[in-house]
């Protein structure tokens, strides 16, 4: 749950957002100078053995590089934006290269960088032009050390590269640095929907205003800026409240030619899992051995390229598990279901693992009300998909029957039919505990189905799948708390808006 | 010629009483909601951004001038208007109707949409 700042809470029940309180995105695209540039994990780097030839030019091919890694301590973060970044296996006494990639869509007037280093900067440069070098000159602590250089004859349009070569001659080769470009984004949405289900990706379509083919990938300034698997965040809200609401890579690009538009597919980080193969080295078979389940989730995340939020301990080891050619969505999927849980990719891409439970003493996120923010509201009592039991069928390792049963809590109020029974064979299940945990699993999901809501209110940007919200209004005769199990957002010219599907909680 | 209206560096003929001044939508949407029972208006206000400014007149002029303006309008060339009060802005030619010959002078109606 994220908490709605006092300030939005009560301008989301004012009737009105304008002037300074309308809605209000942002929308940043890897690889454009709307981001940050600045050193980070999307920084390249390569220790140095033999030194690449022309590693300094812009048209270096640097993809064999790795990706830098993030030194997370705040004293030496001295740089705004910037992080301090090393090779992520670093010995003393090494040498290293980097490299950082980012596009400028117009040249930008006085644009300077600002570095440290730890040791010896034995080399700055810009798109393959000397800057500086600075060697015994840089004392502890470097980090309190700022340069600053004017590099803006240096730039151009389209892309850029900076790279640097430090040498380090005792402790850890470190490199820091960041532009302080100031560039008014121009990417112009002119819609932005985002499509939020439980136990599925999430989805983001923006529009965009592409007169003269501006955004084309083909075009010369901004070649495969806009590509398949850049990343795409997007920030919105109202005035100058905003908040993350998606992170995710694009999967299609879409223009058309009148009106001069390019429309963006992007899902969320989900999409690295459900699109690659479980690999390791060049092996796409991977065993573990006594392995708790969260490790092995962890493991397989970090395989994919995902960076994992909250992990939570299940308390069941595995004494072997072998996933051979299957999708990272596959193996995630099964280990979900072996322990009842659930996973997925959250508004800022982290990817989570956690027990798949309702909780007894919700924290309400938001109250929507009739009269000041519920726009329509429908609400459902069906028992299509209500079973009074269930009974979960597996097989032991002698291949002998197991079988485990859970009663649907509310059977008895919801008046189901006492013989509608809900058979699962799980040949996975190869114990009763597994069995109980799969039966356990299906009946609160089953709990979700009976008693739906949905309406359309005006949208709150920091509610999220799985929070708890209070819907008061009068035609159902209801005033009630609500799941949230899927969500989606219309943000364009028209207003701000959402639309919830909600299960009931209690009264 | 000394003229009030100018499109460029060329001077515009404008009738009389016909010049709305520019000026643009404001983007203010209102959104139905759901009534209660306090009274209270059952709408909410959301702001999009204003759209673009527009000012139109009737103007009239020689043919060679009123070519000039349809080169602009099929070209869309951008040019600053400025008007009898001095407002100024950099517009296109968003509509020109048909004109209506009248002795040596072309009547028209016109729109400009600011760019």
């Amino acid at each position: 749950m994220r908490e709605i700042p006092s300030a939005v809470q009560t301008l989301l029940k004012s009737r009105s957002m304008i002037g300074e309180n309308k809605p209000t995105c942002e929308v940043v695209i890897e690889g454009i100078a709307n981001e940050k540039v600045a050193s980070g994990i999307k920084t390249k780097v390569f220790k140095l053995g033999t030194e690449p030839i022309d590693w300094k030019s812009v048209d270096f091919d640097d993809s064999a590089w790795v990706n830098a890694a993030i030194y997370s301590n705040v004293y030496w973060m001295s740089i705004p934006n910037a992080k301090p970044i090393w090779h992520p296996v670093m010995n003393l006494m090494e040498t290293c290269l980097f490299r950082h990639t980012f596009y400028l869509l117009e040249l930008p007037t006085n644009v300077n960088i600002s570095f440290n280093h730890d040791n010896d900067l034995l080399g700055l440069y810009i798109n393959g032009n000397f800057i500086i070098s600075q060697v015994n000159d840089n004392q502890y602590p470097w980090w309190e050390h700022i340069y600053t250089i004017d590099i803006t004859q240096y730039l151009q349009i389209g892309k850029n590269v900076i790279s640097a070569k430090v040498n380090d001659n005792g402790t850890m080769c470190m490199f820091q640095f960041a532009l302080d470009l100031d560039i008014e984004s121009r990417i112009k949405p002119k819609s932005i929907n985002i499509s939020r289900n439980k136990n599925m990706s999430g989805s983001l379509n923006i529009s965009i205003d592409n007169k003269n083919g501006e955004w084309s990938p083909d075009n010369t300034f901004n070649q495969n800026v806009l590509f398949p698997n850049k990343e795409v965040t997007v920030n919105q809200g109202y005035g100058n409240n905003l908040i993350q609401t998606f992170n995710g890579l694009i999967d299609r690009i879409e223009m058309t030619t009148f009106p001069q538009e390019l429309k963006l597919s992007v899902r969320d980080k989900l999409k690295l899992a459900l699109d690659q193969t479980i690999t390791s080295g060049t092996s796409h078979v991977i065993t573990y051995t006594a392995q708790t389940v969260e490790t092995i989730f962890s493991d397989l995340a970090s395989k994919a390229g995902l960076t994992t939020g909250t992990i939570e301990t299940t308390g069941i080891t595995l004494a072997e598990k072998t996933f051979s050619w299957e999708t990272y969505a596959d193996c995630f999927q099964w280990l979900a279901d072996l322990v009842g849980f659930e996973y997925g990719a959250d508004e800022e891409g982290l990817i989570y693992f956690r027990k798949e439970s309702i909780p007894d003493e919700p924290i309400v996120a938001y109250e929507f009300t009739e009269g000041m923010d519920i726009i329509s509201l429908g609400y459902t009592i069906d028992d299509n998909d209500i079973y009074s039991k269930i009974i979960v069928y597996g097989k032991d390792e002698n291949d002998n029957v197991i079988s485990a049963s859970k009663d649907y809590i509310s059977k008895d109020y919801y008046n189901v039919l006492s013989q509608k029974v809900m058979k699962i064979d799980a040949s996975d299940a190869d114990t009763v505990e597994k069995s109980q945990a799969i039966a356990e699993r299906a009946e609160m999901l089953m709990r979700s189905r009976v008693r739906i809501v949905n309406f359309a209110a005006v949208a709150v940007p920091w509610l999220q799948i799985g929070d708890i919200v209070r819907v008061t209004e009068s035609s159902t005769t209801i005033s009630e708390l609500y799941r949230i199990t899927d969500l989606s957002t219309s943000y364009d010219k028209s207003g701000y808006t959402m639309q919830i599907t909600c299960y009931h909680h209690s009264a | 010629m000394y003229s009030f209206y100018i499109w460029g560096t060329m001077g515009l003929l404008v009738a009389k009483g016909s010049y709305n001044p520019p000026i643009a939508e404001n983007g203010i949407t209102e959104i139905k909601i759901l009534p209660d029972t306090s009274g209270n208006p059952a709408s909410v206000l959301q702001q999009g951004g204003r759209d673009r400014k527009r000012a139109s007149f009737k103007g009239y002029a020689t043919e060679a001038d009123f070519k000039s303006l349809e080169t602009d309008h099929y070209t869309a060339t951008e040019r600053t208007f400025t008007d009898i009060d001095n407002n100024s802005f950099n517009a296109v030619i968003e509509s020109l109707s048909p004109p209506i010959k009248i002795g040596e002078y072309y009547e028209y109606a016109i729109t400009l949409l600011e760019v």
